[in-house]
């Protein structure tokens, strides 16, 4: 059984083995200690000329990167902690993703930036956060974000050797000592598990039910948020036996609109979760696709769970407060169909 | 019991809730001292050796290449062998438990308590639910209770076996007539329910149950042809009879000979002098022309078309408007595509396809 952590360290040894223009580069990152989450573990010792350890300069680091890109590079850069994404924002912004346009197609930056984010750790408020929304609308920008449901050192490897442009690859740190699931007769347990590819065949989205009949409710999460939707789905499947699709995609920008529709035009009702803060957030942008696209099927709003806005705290039972939990998704189902009638939703988790 | 204490996992790092125990160093049942290392674990950050607290005997609770979680317990240190022993036995209890779990939802767990059904008596690798635990009900409330079939008048009682489509076109065929008139259905498959058509569907199995309730007929519109004529077989050891159904629509020439269990659907055409062995299915509009020879277990599926002195062979498939040439023979278990037309000779197995037909394969 792979752990999500050993496919990405994988793929990354794969990348550096079979391209020659492929260099990883970040902080921290060279053997022994093989970087603060072990993904790079022993990438140093096999390709020592590839592997750079970098300055604590995330602007010149991406700077740099974005330079050796310019000349023919493929570099993957880590970013130590997904909240340290704001100091390359500029050189993402301004520079990396602009290019190509810029100079009129004579260049191209096939750039990949990696980066863990969430909470769940107690690492604190600069640690701990879940920041995609803030590159949702960068133009020229891909963002993947793989789950334990699918095969993220593979989406690495794809990313790494066929990108033209930059992307960020987002990795959710509670999910790195997990078990990858795969399916197995398009079983997981007890979970009947599909791979939609209607948007594109190198990112499915990944569906899960716990019955083969038409699902009520569309749950859809990504990254570290799939454990929860799992647990979600079942809780409500067992206690009131309603029939939820959790679909979990694998690129989040572009949002894969066309694998998500389908489920939609099914059930008409939405629920978006996402560990990143609630306004503004990808649950914003996908619920307004969905409401242009599909309107007529929709029954009911959509609803989307978040983040309250608010600094992650360092304590953990804290933390437990600000990110949707299990029962706030599982409420949230329950509020779409009606099978409550308190006041006891957490409304602070919408806005 | 005496002073045991037990090892647990330690929490070896803010990022992992797992870690492998890669070996142990003390084995089972070993004597163990303080301090002395006794198993070692890895996390995604680093291999760490857990040692003992205290003096006695080992126990392990999982094997070596184990994932544990933190916290777990790992061992035991007993203060003899003998506890070890008792511990091996309650854990082994503990185990076979584990195994007759049955997942259900909460709505199936109380259906089920207030109809008295056993949960790990329904058979399922999905999540019991509420209908399921109905349905079982009402399936074992059937099974137990004798069979009950209305009555056919002067007319002859008949039960189909088979639940599906094909049973539904047999029941209105039958029907159109006024010879016989169907009283239940029969299936093996649990899943096709209880009722059809408002009348009773029985599982295979109480075949002789129906018979002995006065039953003496049985048509069978089974799909796959090999299925039919074992069906045959256990009417024939059963004592009951697999009448012909022909549909009043088809015409059938007076000097065509049948076997048994035969369906002739409405508008085919079979003509002078064709002989018909058992169990095979002559489809909407398909046309067997004169001196004609079907084996048993063949289909002819809607549309085709068979010119005169045609040889087709025991369990032979003709899809859909295919034509066949006067003269030609066909093997057995053949397979002749939608559309194509057959104008040399098929092979036994053979899959024949387009127009002229060619072989293009071989049936397992």
């Amino acid at each position: 059984m792979t752990r999500f952590v050993e496919s990405l360290n994988l793929a990354l040894h794969r990348l550096l083995a079979n391209h020659e223009e492929c260099i990883v580069l970040g902080e921290d990152i060279l053997d022994p200690y093989g970087g603060a989450f072990k993904v790079t573990k022993g990438l140093s010792t096999a390709y020592p000329d590839r592997v750079i350890t970098t300055p604590i300069s995330e602007a010149s680091m991406t700077g740099f990167a974005t330079g050796m890109a310019l000349r023919g590079f493929r570099p993957i850069m880590e970013v130590m902690f997904g909240d340290f994404l704001m100091l390359c924002a500029d050189q993402i912004v301004n520079s990396a993703t602009k290019f190509t346009y810029m100079f009129n197609d004579q260049v191209s930056v096939p750039l990949v930036i990696r980066s863990p984010m969430g909470a769940r750790r107690g690492y604190g408020p600069t640690h701990s956060q879940t920041l995609e929304a803030f590159f949702l609308s960068v133009p020229n920008l891909n963002i993947i974000a793989p789950s334990h449901l699918h095969n993220p050192g593979a989406l690495l490897y794809h990313v790494g050797s066929t990108s033209s442009n930059p992307h960020l690859f987002i990795e959710n740190k509670s999910l790195y000592p997990m078990p990858l699931l795969t399916a197995t007769d398009g079983r997981i347990d007890t979970y009947f598990v599909t791979s939609i590819t209607n948007h594109d065949n190198n990112y499915p989205t990944i569906s899960l039910k716990l019955s083969q009949d038409e699902p009520e409710v569309t749950l859809v999460v990504y990254g570290g948020m799939t454990p929860l939707g799992m647990e979600a789905i079942m809780q409500s499947f067992l206690e009131e036996e309603v029939i939820v699709e959790l679909l979990v995609p694998s690129i989040i920008k572009p949002i894969p609109i066309e694998d998500i529709l389908p489920s939609v035009e099914i059930t008409g009702t939405v629920i978006i979760a996402e560990e990143g803060v609630l306004s503004a957030g990808w649950g914003t942008e996908l619920a307004s696709q969905i409401g242009e696209a599909s309107f007529s099927s929709l029954k009911r709003p959509i609803r989307r769970l978040g983040a309250k806005p608010v600094p992650i705290p360092a304590s953990r039972p804290l933390e437990d407060q600000v990110i949707p939990q299990v029962a706030d998704l599982v409420s949230a189902i329950n509020h779409q169909l009606d099978l409550v009638q308190d006041d006891e939703s957490n409304d602070s988790l919408r806005s | 019991m005496t002073n045991q204490t037990t090892v647990s996992v330690p929490n070896l790092g803010v990022n992992d809730e797992l870690a492998t125990l890669v070996k142990w160093t003390v084995e089972h049942r070993e004597a163990v001292r303080l301090d002395d290392i006794i198993c070692v674990l890895e996390t995604t950050k680093a291999v760490f050796d857990v040692e003992a607290q205290q003096s006695g005997f080992l126990g392990h609770l999982v094997t070596s290449g184990t994932d544990v979680l933190v916290n777990q317990a790992i061992a035991v240190i007993a203060e003899s062998v003998e506890e070890i022993s008792l511990l091996e036995a309650t854990a082994k209890e503990a185990a076979v438990d584990a195994t007759h779990l049955v997942t259900a939802t909460k709505k199936a767990e109380r259906l089920a308590e207030k109809l008295g059904v056993d949960l790990a008596a329904i058979h399922s690798d999905v999540i019991i639910r509420e209908k399921d635990v109905e349905e079982h009900h009402r399936r074992s409330l059937q099974e137990s209770q004798p069979i009950v079939l209305e009555t056919a008048g002067d007319k002859v009682a008949v039960a189909i076996y088979g639940a599906g489509q094909g049973a539904v076109t047999l029941h209105e065929a039958l029907h159109l007539g006024s010879d016989y008139h169907v009283v239940c259905f029969v299936d093996d498959d649990p899943d096709h329910g209880t009722e059809l058509l408002d009348l009773p569907v029985y599982h295979g199995s109480r075949l002789k149950e129906i018979r002995d309730q006065g039953v003496g007929h049985m048509a069978c519109e089974i799909a796959v042809g090999a299925v039919r004529l074992e069906k045959l077989k256990l009417c024939v050891e059963l004592g009951l009879q697999m009448i012909n159904v022909i549909h009043p629509t088809a015409y059938v020439a007076p000097s065509v000979i049948m076997g048994d269990g035969n369906y002739i659907k409405a508008r085919a055409v079979v003509e002078t002098n064709t002989v018909i062995g058992n169990c095979c299915i002559i489809d909407n509009g398909a046309i067997v022309a004169h001196d004609c020879e079907l084996s048993d277990g063949c289909h002819l599926t809607p549309g085709v078309s068979l010119g005169s002195n045609i040889r087709v062979g025991e369990l032979s498939i003709i899809g859909i408007g295919a034509s066949v040439a006067t003269g030609i023979t066909i093997g057995s278990s053949a397979l002749i595509s939608m559309g194509s037309s057959v104008v040399k000779n098929v092979p036994d197995h053979a899959i024949i396809e387009g127009v002229p037909g060619r072989v293009i394969g071989q049936r397992k």
